[in-house]
């Protein structure tokens, strides 16, 4: 028999690497499970028919009927509140990754001023908050009441943001920046042409994190915002959700007597809403997971 | 070089779109003026007036253009639109200082804050100009407004809705009680039913007639959800016991007429332990759902949905068998059987916990007043419960009367009716459904006249109210109650002046401290423990025996502690409030 290039020589069964193998796939897989399953009984109910679900669902559909996606994706004001949500995002995302990024950078260089005082004056507020009635007072006093970048200035700096770029840009090595002054650039070239194309995996994880936040956040819409051109679009299905909840709770002297028709039950609706909600974010994270991993990478080596 | 570029054009990018956007939220800042959270008026005077309201999920806000609010835009120049607050909300609102135009709050709860806070302003001088309606509606309330909620200044500063001094004397449909398949009962030739041993009899006939529903599914006598705390146990059995349970403490209860409360737990005749008692004896006869100790409500809607109860606790808690077969005759009704049908009640001052104020910072507190004295007037509740005069209801010798579309409408419910705007909510309407206008001496609530509650009726109520000799369900609790074969809220009302009325109904029911609350808290577990051994015991000697064990061990967890306190604050209370005991 010829053993061309392509052919592999048989290896003897090694019993202990098979085990470890089965054991390994069987934990994975029940892990699996376990973490796609919830997922799952969400989409199956929210495409299931309303009352039948009632009883149970659980590996398929119990009916069909996209009754609940056609009432939430007809509610007034959902296609505004969805571009601004999206428009919040992307600035959102923009602005915290600019002004975090800057800010620690700004906080490496062991010139600047007053610079042990500022960093720990934002270590502060990562462990204290003040409550809901100071930031409140707070957002009124600089007139961000009913004003968009209420949405994106607030977070535009976070702590926790900021010392993992610190951290990661204390990692680069220093003869990078001191050739590029020698080359003559300042602080803010040395910034945008060195520091921060390098750092993009630590960019991106906190884009990320920052997209996923604004994408998610309601209550300072709740508290803040009343002009219906800027209501976003997880407050918009936070108060369908709450009217479906209050119409299936009404008290019997409230209830009319005649028989009123329920289409969908406040479950179905919370599932839908659910999987609106989700289905943008499951999209976009695994194209950039790629960044996570190769953040992690990079620290691992260089540890 | 292009890497540059990109960072400019990054960069340009970003900051034209937040020039747009804050240019953007600017320009609508000025439509609709709220560097505030108060209203504006725009080019044709129409005042917007803002409304905060303690809750959230309204569907005000949903419905802008409805007939009924292009009305009160026509009547009093204003248009309402809700700013939804949860107690977070409310709290940081308060704290802000900046209310929207009108505040809908509890003066028990929000009272001292609005008012010793200069948030709201007293609506004296209001009145006397804008307020003639309320003056002529409601001047007992406004009196105990500015004797209670005032903060000792004697001044008017909440308005409630949905006031009601005088019974209806129009009965709406039961809707708690013994809530069983109308037709079944009637085939079983509607034995009566005096206790709840009859109505176990009852069940049982019905239930060898009809051991599984059409499609083969099991039916059973009766069955309960657990995911709402002891309800099962303490509201259902009103109809027997006469005992209506009180706000402050689920523990607790009230007899009929009695100025005294009960532990249901300890006293050995409350609901709880006549729900035991059905519930076991139900067991015993194979009458009882096996799910019932487990069930959440959700399944237990699912199952009613299916027609695979017999007997409920009321005609909202059978899911949607109602709304597929009523009209085919078949269906829930509550019997009118036992001692009380759960009806009847005043309420002289009104939704307490729902009333109105005028914000400080309101620039139109004129325009706030004049909508007040709208809603509050016998015409301004007229409208917004039955609709427009001319569109929805006309004049007919001298009577309102609803037009058939407007009911056919309202049947039929659905999106066109919720377009309308009528009754759209409750509580933005000042006087109960049952007042009667002065004028024409029918109820403000047009719905709620003989005529409209016949015309309205489902197949099965047709033929449940006929068989009793009546037009609608709610006539023949109404006979009944006159004939004196059941008893209702209204009964002991009947021998009280007006003034005794509203005191009776002024009751401030004592509320639990901290401790307290964990005490109740664990009492609870306990009994919901309890209540599954006592419902399975074997036979009346265990049952028995159970009880007493049982009571033992509740008095020995400090159920006694609880009844101690609030029987000392109930009395207390029944005195501020002038009640003779």
């Amino acid at each position: 028999m010829e053993k061309t290039a392509g052919m592999r020589t048989r290896k003897p069964i090694n019993w202990s690497d098979m085990t470890f193998s089965v054991v390994n796939y069987t934990l994975l897989t029940i892990l699996l499970i376990i973490t796609i399953y919830p997922f799952y009984y969400i989409f199956i109910y929210s495409i299931s028919d309303s009352f039948q679900a009632q009883s149970g669902v659980f590996l398929w559909p119990a009916g069909f009927s996209l009754e609940s996606y056609r009432a939430t994706l007809q509610l007034n004001g959902l296609q505004e509140a969805a571009v601004v949500s999206v428009l919040r995002t992307i600035v959102g995302t923009i602005l915290t990754v600019l002004c975090c990024s800057f800010f620690a950078y700004l906080i490496t260089k062991r010139e600047m001023p007053l610079r042990k005082l500022i960093y720990r004056f934002v270590l502060i507020t990562m462990y204290f908050n003040a409550g809901f009635i100071p930031w409140y007072l707070t957002m009124k006093a600089y007139g961000l009441q009913n004003n968009f970048l209420l949405y994106v200035l607030p977070t535009a700096l976070s702590g926790f943001n900021i010392i993992l770029i610190k951290t990661f840009i204390e990692q680069l090595p220093p003869a990078l920046e001191e050739s590029a002054k020698i080359d003559g650039a300042g602080y803010f070239t040395i910034f945008t042409r060195v520091i921060f194309p390098l750092s993009t995996p630590i960019i991106a994880t906190i884009a990320v994190f920052a997209a996923l936040g604004q994408w998610n956040t309601w209550f300072d819409n709740f508290f803040l915002v009343e002009n219906p051109n800027l209501q976003t679009l997880q407050l918009v299905l936070y108060n369908f959700l709450n009217q479906s909840n209050s119409i299936s709770s009404m008290s019997a002297a409230e209830m009319t007597n005649s028989a009123e028709v329920r289409t969908m039950t406040p479950q179905s609706i919370q599932m839908t809403i659910t999987m609106l909600v989700t289905l943008p974010i499951v999209v976009v994270y695994p194209m950039l997971q790629r960044f996570f991993v190769k953040g992690i990478m990079m620290g691992a080596v260089k540890g | 070089m292009r890497r540059k570029g990109k960072g400019r054009a990054a960069a340009a990018l970003l900051l034209s779109f937040m020039v747009t956007l804050t240019a953007c939220s600017g320009g609508a800042e000025n439509t609709t003026g709220n560097a505030s959270q108060t209203g504006t008026a725009d080019k044709n005077g129409i005042v917007t007036l803002r409304v905060l309201v303690n809750e959230t999920g309204t569907n005000w806000n949903t419905y802008p253009d409805s007939d009924i609010a292009k009305e009160i835009e026509k009547k009093v120049g204003v248009k309402i639109e809700y700013v939804e607050a949860d107690a977070n909300k409310m709290n940081v609102l308060l704290a802000g200082g900046d209310l929207p135009d009108i505040v809908r709050a509890d003066p028990t709860q929000y009272g001292k804050q609005l008012i010793d806070g200069k948030l709201i302003i007293p609506m004296d001088d209001l009145l006397g100009k804008y307020g003639k309606d309320i003056q002529e509606s409601i001047p007992t309330v406004v009196d105990y407004s500015r004797d209670n909620w005032s903060e000792g200044q004697k001044k008017l500063y909440f308005l409630p809705p949905q006031i009601q001094a005088d019974p209806s004397p129009i009965y709406p449909n039961l809707t708690i009680g013994p809530t069983m398949r109308w037709d079944y009962y009637k085939e079983a030739g509607t034995p009566p039913i005096n206790s709840t041993d009859d109505l176990l009899n009852v069940l049982q006939q019905i239930s060898a007639k009809h051991p599984t529903t059409e499609e083969g599914k099991k039916i059973y006598g009766v069955s309960m959800w657990q995911d709402w705390g002891l309800w099962p146990y303490i509201i259902p059995f009103t109809w027997i016991t006469q005992q209506s349970a009180i706000g402050s403490s689920d523990l607790f209860a009230k007899p009929l007429g009695e100025h005294r409360l009960i532990n249901v737990l300890t006293d050995e005749n409350s609901n709880y332990w006549v729900a035991m008692d059905f519930y076991n004896k139900a067991y015993r006869m194979g009458l009882l759902d096996p799910d019932a100790l487990t069930m959440k409500n959700n399944d237990y809607m699912a199952k009613a949905t299916a027609g695979q109860f017999i007997l409920g606790p009321a005609t909202w808690a059978m899911g949607d068998y109602n709304a597929k077969y009523a009209k085919d005759g078949k269906g829930f009704m509550v019997l009118p059987v036992g001692k009380q049908a759960w009806s009847g009640g005043v309420r002289p001052v009104g939704w307490a916990d729902k009333s109105y104020a005028i914000s400080k910072s309101s620039k139109y507190p004129e325009k706030a007043m004049e909508f007040l004295n709208y809603i509050h007037s016998y015409e301004g509740a007229r409208t917004l419960y039955s609709g427009i005069e001319g569109t929805h209801w006309k004049m007919e010798n001298g009577k309102p009367q609803l037009t058939k579309e407007t009911i056919d409408m309202k049947v039929n419910g659905g999106d066109a009716w919720e377009r309308t705007g009528i009754a759209l909510d409750q509580n933005l309407i000042g006087l109960g459904g049952s007042v009667i206008d002065p004028k024409t001496k029918t109820p403000v609530n047009l719905f709620s006249t003989e005529e409209a509650m016949a015309a309205s009726s489902t197949a099965l109520e047709k033929d449940f109210s006929k068989h009793y000799e009546s037009s609608y369900p709610g006539e023949v609790v109404s006979k009944m109650v006159q004939e004196g074969k059941l008893q209702d809220e209204n009964t002991p009302l009947q021998n009280m002046t007006a003034e005794e009325i509203v005191q009776e109904n002024t009751v401030v029911l004592p509320v639990l401290n901290d401790d307290l609350l964990k005490l109740e808290t664990q009492l609870k577990e306990l009994a919901a423990r309890t209540a599954a051994t006592m419902i399975l015991s074997k036979a009346d000697e265990d049952f028995a025996a159970n009880k007493q064990d049982a009571i033992a061990a509740f008095k020995a967890a400090g159920a006694d502690q609880l009844t101690q306190f609030l029987t000392t604050e109930y009395s207390k209370a029944l005195q501020t409030a002038g009640v003779k005991q």
